[in-house]
């Protein structure tokens, strides 16, 4: 670690991990309702459950982008960070908004729409944490080295932060409500996370492999290129039926099915750059996070996306559990992976050692992965059942409920197998590995 | 990279062969006709779009300059998609 | 980008096409998304011979040749501007490129005539499967038309060889389109 600020993520991951466990065991407390419809419908109904899960997902995810750009940021601009007291009170705030949010809605405060829900009020406090996230990490691009890596990542970020603009506006008319949401839902995650993802695993790539920066930024224009077009226009595969014009229905299902190129693009490409560049870094864990994130995201979202793309199709599964199955394996491929990723290779250089526990990342890599591929797997074959039995055949939904239980009791045994990957992950990055230490030759920092 | 360019002379040559293969496609398509063409003259129609096509590669674009890698690679699109629809054609139930 | 050497190392398989290899990224994906829609629409006129050849008496197949010429002669203009450039003649070079995009005004023209002809007849978007994509495939080539138009007058403007290339493959992609197009659309019954 060369620059003093690169310290300012260290909370950020810290929030991240924490979310992360919460999200997770929400996920677990959900999936157990399915099993067991009652559980605590009086006191936790499904509904807050499920946006707790959803919501602190997402909320742990930005932490560990805000976390991932202040890392890598000064080191590819080769400044510090602005403001570091920026920094700090806006996580402060960021923090101080989340937990005001889940704490409302264990009282039913919320508005209910769907990733949305939070009240206005911590919407707006949304934006200003975004607005003073940007502005100090953009004042940094501008006095320093500006590299592709540095400026595809804000480039995604700023985009972020304008398409959350798009919460504000809720028209009563359900049509436009569900366009607009989607302006927000699908812009995000096949849009400009996807700049943010593909920066941060090219910023990896370049630390882990020695690559020459050349080559993995022409990768990086390619792909980005690749991910605006067909991203954009790919939003058209929501707008199938829900009161949109007929014309939607051609303009989604082919740039939608397009945006599996720029997943396919990022395998090649980070298989190419450690065929070529080796994988000797000593930070096998991280290395292994960076080839799973492009491997499991072109499966969950490329491949998974692309099952249900098709307006034939979808106009069959829509809304099934094959809905939740990719939304599953896309955000853990994509988006949490490649949070793991950074985190597992900054650590050790914002605690001061050596990479640790290597081992016991390894196994939560394979563990949390396999335990995420067979909750897939268990929510493909519901919705499929699902589909057929009751979009096919006409059998009515709760009928068919009771047909596919036995799926989510497998989909509730697969969380917890995710759950204990999480908690190995957690401690594997936190603990502290008495004898590597030594060898490595540094004393271990105290936090902070 | 600095790959020649096609002539002046070899590029209006290749813009008048176009425009007889444009009027030959106005002839086969029956522009002025409104008669059912027959899978034949539907087939030569498809073949000159993709004649046409491939002029446009080679010398507008200057394929020819490059690898044949590219080439064989667009030349392939050219025929997957003229053949598919070609394909679709003749799987059509006739009225 | 005066170093073309430069600029273009580096860049693997897309070193060896003429202009900037990001424009070959675009190029590509256009005729992907492009054959795609093409493909589709076989298939939905397998599906539905009947409104399809019956919607498709009502298209002006004289206009649709008509432009296919209008492109491919302004694609010829464009070519040249690329030439004479290569041999080192700046301001024809400008010329020609003026006069490729004026030739491809035409072709816009041509077009708006056409869709107003069809929408006084009362034929728009949510007619019938064929004019839903009628209106989309040419309504999405002609949208490249203008931007190609822009990109063209851009390139006039900064006339490096290596802006020209890359303005002239963008607009031989388009003239490229229409080609396909044009028989598919318009004639195929
Ligand atoms: C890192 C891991 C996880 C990610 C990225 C994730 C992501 C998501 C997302 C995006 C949704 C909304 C899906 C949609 O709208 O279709 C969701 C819902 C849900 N998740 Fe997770 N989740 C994870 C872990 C878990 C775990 C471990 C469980 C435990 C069984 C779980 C159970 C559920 C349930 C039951 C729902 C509600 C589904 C419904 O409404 O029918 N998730 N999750
Ligand atoms: C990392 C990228 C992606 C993520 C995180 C993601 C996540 C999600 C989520 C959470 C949903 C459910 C939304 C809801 O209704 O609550 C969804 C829906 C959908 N996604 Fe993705 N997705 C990604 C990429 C893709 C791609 C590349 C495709 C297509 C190739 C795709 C196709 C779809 C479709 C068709 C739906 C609608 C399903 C339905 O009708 O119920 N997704 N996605
Ligand atoms: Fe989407």
């Amino acid at each position: 670690m060369k620059y003093e600020t690169q310290k300012l993520a260290y909370p950020y991951f810290l929030a991240a991990m924490g979310l992360f466990v919460a999200q997770v065991l929400g996920g677990l407390l959900a999936g157990t309702v399915y099993i067991f419809p009652n559980l605590l419908a009086e006191a936790v109904p499904f509904n807050v459950i499920r946006m707790i899960h959803t919501n602190a997902l997402i909320v742990w995810l930005l932490f560990g982008f805000f976390g991932a750009a202040y890392y890598l940021v000064p080191e590819e601009t080769e400044t510090e960070i602005h403001s570091p007291l920026i920094a700090k009170l806006q996580f402060w705030l960021f923090l101080f908004g989340a937990a005001a949010a889940v704490l409302g809605y264990l009282f039913g405060i919320h508005e209910g729409r769907e990733f949305l829900e939070q009240p206005l009020w911590i919407k707006v406090a949304i934006v200003v944490v975004a607005l003073m996230f940007l502005f100090n990490i953009s004042m940094t691009l501008l006095k320093g080295r500006k590299t592709a890596v540095s400026l595809i990542l804000v480039m995604g970020l700023w985009g972020l932060a304008l398409f959350f603009l798009f919460a504000f506006y809720n028209p009563s008319n359900l049509a436009l409500d569900k366009m607009f949401w989607w302006y927000v839902v699908h812009l995000w995650v096949e849009g400009v996370w996807e700049l943010i993802m593909a920066a941060i695993l090219a910023f990896l790539l370049i630390k882990m492999t020695g690559i020459d920066r050349e080559i993995v930024e022409k990768w990086l224009y390619v792909i980005v290129s690749m991910t605006l077009f067909t991203g954009l226009l790919g939003m058209g595969h929501h707008y199938f039926w829900i009161g949109t014009p007929g014309y939607w229905q051609w303009i989604g299902s082919i740039f939608s099915t397009l945006e599996v190129l720029p997943f396919f693009a990022i395998v090649v490409f980070a298989f190419m750059v450690v065929r070529k560049g080796g994988r000797d870094h000593p930070n096998q864990a991280a290395m292994l996070w960076t080839l799973g994130c492009a491997v499991l995201a072109f499966f969950g979202a490329g491949v998974w996306g692309f099952m249900h793309t098709l307006a034939p199709i979808n106009y069959l599964t829509h809304g099934t559990q094959v809905t939740a199955a990719h939304g599953h394996l896309a955000f853990f491929g994509a988006y949490v992976m490649v949070n793991l990723a950074i985190i597992t290779y900054a650590m050790p250089h914002l605690r001061g050692m050596q990479p640790y526990n290597q081992v016991l990342n390894m196994w939560s890599f394979w563990i949390m992965s396999s335990g995420m591929v067979f909750m897939t797997l268990t929510l493909t074959a519901a919705g499929i059942l699902q589909t057929h039995l009751q979009r096919v055949m006409g059998i009515s939904f709760m009928e068919v409920a009771d047909e596919i239980g036995f799926f989510f009791i497998l989909r509730g045994l697969s969380g917890v197998v995710v759950v204990i990957g999480v908690l190995l992950f957690v401690y594997a990055t936190l603990s502290t590995d008495k004898a590597q230490v030594r060898v490595g030759g540094m004393k271990p920092q105290a936090a902070e | 990279m600095q790959a020649k360019l096609p002539s002046t002379r070899r590029l209006i040559f290749v813009w008048a062969v176009l425009i007889a293969a444009t009027i030959g496609l106005m002839g086969a398509g029956r522009v002025n006709a409104d008669i059912d063409l027959g899978s034949t003259w539907v087939t030569v129609l498809l073949v000159l779009a993709g004649a046409k096509s491939s002029l446009i590669l080679w010398f507008y674009l200057n394929l020819r300059q490059s690898s044949s890698g590219w080439q064989k690679g667009f030349i392939a699109f050219l025929c997957v998609i003229l053949s598919f629809i070609l394909g679709a054609y003749y799987l059509t139930p006739a009225i | 980008m005066s170093d073309l050497n430069e600029h273009n190392s580096g860049w693997g398989p897309l070193s060896s096409l003429p202009g900037n290899p990001i424009m070959w990224v675009l190029i590509w994906s256009e005729l992907l998304v492009f054959g795609a829609a093409l493909s589709g629409f076989a298939v939905a006129r397998m599906l539905d011979v009947q409104t399809f050849d019956a919607s498709q008496a009502h298209l002006d197949r004289f206009f649709g040749a008509l432009n296919t010429m209008v492109l491919l002669t302004s694609g010829l203009c464009a070519a040249l501007a690329v030439r004479v450039r290569s041999d080192g003649n700046s301001s024809a070079s400008r010329w020609w490129m003026v006069y490729a995009i004026l030739i491809g005004s035409v072709f816009l023209y041509v077009k708006i005539i056409e869709y107003g002809d069809k929408l006084d007849a009362g034929f728009d978007i949510e007619t019938n499967t064929f004019f839903t994509l009628y209106y989309l495939i040419t309504g999405f080539h002609f949208f490249h038309v203008i931007m190609g138009l822009i990109i063209l007058a851009i390139v006039a403007w900064k006339n490096s060889l290596e802006n020209l290339e890359t303005g002239a493959a963008f607009w031989h992609m388009v003239d490229l389109i229409w080609v396909l197009v044009y028989p598919v659309i318009y004639l195929v019954r």
